[in-house]
């Protein structure tokens, strides 16, 4: 009876999505394949255009199957992850867990720790700044094409001129000047914050995402909170630096949950590597495309050292050995594929993970700080 | 925990977690699916280029005599040209080069080493 009453939230969330799911094939479903069709109703063509842009692009590449196919992944996908988040109150029912949860979202850190992190992070602000600064004074000519998204949407629908383009890039610059003379720090990380989404906004208003910055995008969420830790003294365990860490390791593990949600075991086969490294026509990438076992273990490498940032989560003496193998990574798409930059910001957000204090290690056994 | 430090734990998973489970890019948040999507056999890779009206022919335009990157204009010719609004693009586009009466958008289809353009004109927009 008390096991029972245990998981009764993740019960009660099951019973609850099965339900859900019965509704959308039901009710949903017929709607999506109407609109696969090409008649979409007034509510879906709403909803399309909403979240799902693309599909009018796509719609002229892809079969329906394909769109068909896409939506119900959507639900199994919601499904997964609302069953797996109804097992976060069981961590609350008692001391133990609920301690075991709080060493958990806490990573060891010291003020060597905070300089060391804050100092590289910033270097790669400035890289990141005369990056965006350039590429937003080569766009200009296409500035009839832009398309404003997000807080660009409520500033001005229009591309900025290129004055405005220096204007923001040299407050974004004394922005980071300020933390280097120790004024208004927490500020200063917000101000760049605001800059960085900015004009990450005007990058991206061109109809192409990548995802060069993100990582480093999502540690500068955290970091006025880690600046805020860190204002008068410096404590031996930051929630801030650990939630840095959760959320690079979350985007690698959903990188390759997407892989394998999407194409199955298929992706592992080498024809897939292949292709591209025609395609992008380098020289090292094009010798490799000709050995499908080696292919195949590159696919494979790259699988599984996306994922093992989950196992680093719990096992934190292995995350060295895990960030050698996304550096190696990182670097096999530069070097193979053309794609980055020999100073990438995946791999430089690594100091996260690198530089926790050395005098407060977990213990490899529980996970938890000795 | 503070209700601060709850609600960033909550917005910052929520900004990971919705475009994995919704498939799509919730800027400033996007979805992780490179190279997700298996490649197909025999896929072809396409290539689209424009030509501009000169004397008695056209002449393919080169994107760095107007100051713009290939890889930029080449993903909005795409994106434009599948969403029926390739005459749209090329009356933005002529703005930038205002001489030209006539502009054309072509495609190139390549499939593993052989390339061949297609005969036909995909669009055409006169001034």
């Amino acid at each position: 009876m008390e096991k029972i009453n245990k998981y009764r939230i993740p019960a009660f969330t099951l019973i609850f999505l099965l339900m859900g799911g019965f509704l959308y094939f039901l009710l949903i479903r017929p709607e999506v394949i109407n609109a696969t069709q090409g008649n979409p109703s007034a509510l879906m063509r709403m909803i399309i255009e909403t979240f799902y842009p693309r599909f009018f692009i796509e719609q002229n590449r892809f079969n329906p199957e394909f769109f068909l196919a896409k939506a119900d992944m959507v639900l199994y996908r919601g499904m997964m992850v609302c069953f797996l988040l109804s097992f976060i109150p069981l961590f609350f029912q008692n001391k133990v867990q609920k301690e075991k949860l709080n060493n958990f979202l806490l990573a060891p850190s010291s003020e060597k720790t905070f300089y060391i992190v804050s100092f590289t992070l910033l270097i790669m602000h400035l890289f990141i700044i005369h990056e965006l600064y350039t590429s937003l004074l080569d766009r200009i000519p296409l500035a009839s094409f832009y398309k404003a998204r997000g807080l660009n949407e409520i500033i001005s629908g229009l591309y900025p001129s290129a004055t405005t383009i220096h204007i923001l890039s040299i407050l974004w610059s004394l922005s980071l000047l300020l933390f280097f003379i120790k004024k208004l720090r927490v500020a200063s990380g917000i101000i760049s914050l605001l800059l960085f989404t900015w004009m990450q906004g005007y990058y991206f208003g061109f109809e192409k995402i990548d995802h060069s910055f993100y990582t480093f995008f999502l540690i500068c969420l955290l970091l006025p909170f880690y600046y805020h830790e860190n204002r008068s003294t410096f404590p031996q365990q930051s929630w801030a630096l650990r939630w840095m860490q959760i959320l690079v390791a979350g985007v690698y593990v959903i990188s390759a949950l997407e892989k394998i949600t999407v194409s199955g075991l298929q992706w592992l086969n080498p024809y897939n590597l292949q292709v591209h490294l025609v395609q992008h026509q380098m020289k090292a990438g094009l010798w490799i495309a000709r050995f499908d076992i080696l292919c195949s273990f590159l696919l494979l490498g790259a699988f599984l050292i996306q994922i093992s940032f989950l196992v680093g989560l719990f096992k934190r003496n292995w995350m060295p050995w895990i960030c050698l193998g996304g550096f190696i990574f990182h670097m096999s798409t530069y070097f193979l594929m053309g794609i980055g930059h020999w100073l990438n910001p995946w791999f430089v957000v690594y100091v996260v993970f690198l530089f926790e204090a050395p005098n407060l290690k977990a213990n490899d056994k529980t996970g938890l700080l000795v | 925990m503070s209700t601060g430090r709850k609600l960033i734990y909550i917005l910052t998973a929520a900004g990971l977690l919705l475009p994995f489970v919704l498939i799509t890019d919730l800027y400033p948040f996007f979805r992780l699916g490179m190279f997700a999507e298996p490649v197909q056999p025999h896929q072809t890779q396409e290539r689209f280029e424009i030509y501009y009206q000169q004397d008695a022919g056209f002449r393919l335009l080169d994107p760095n005599e107007l100051s713009i990157n290939p890889n930029n204009l080449h993903y909005l010719i795409r994106n434009y040209y599948y969403r029926n609004e390739g005459a749209v693009f090329l009356q933005k586009l002529s703005d930038l080069k205002p001489t030209p009466q006539t502009w054309r958008i072509y495609s190139y289809k390549i499939a593993s080493d052989i390339s061949e353009k297609d005969s036909t004109v995909l669009v055409e927009w006169r001034k």
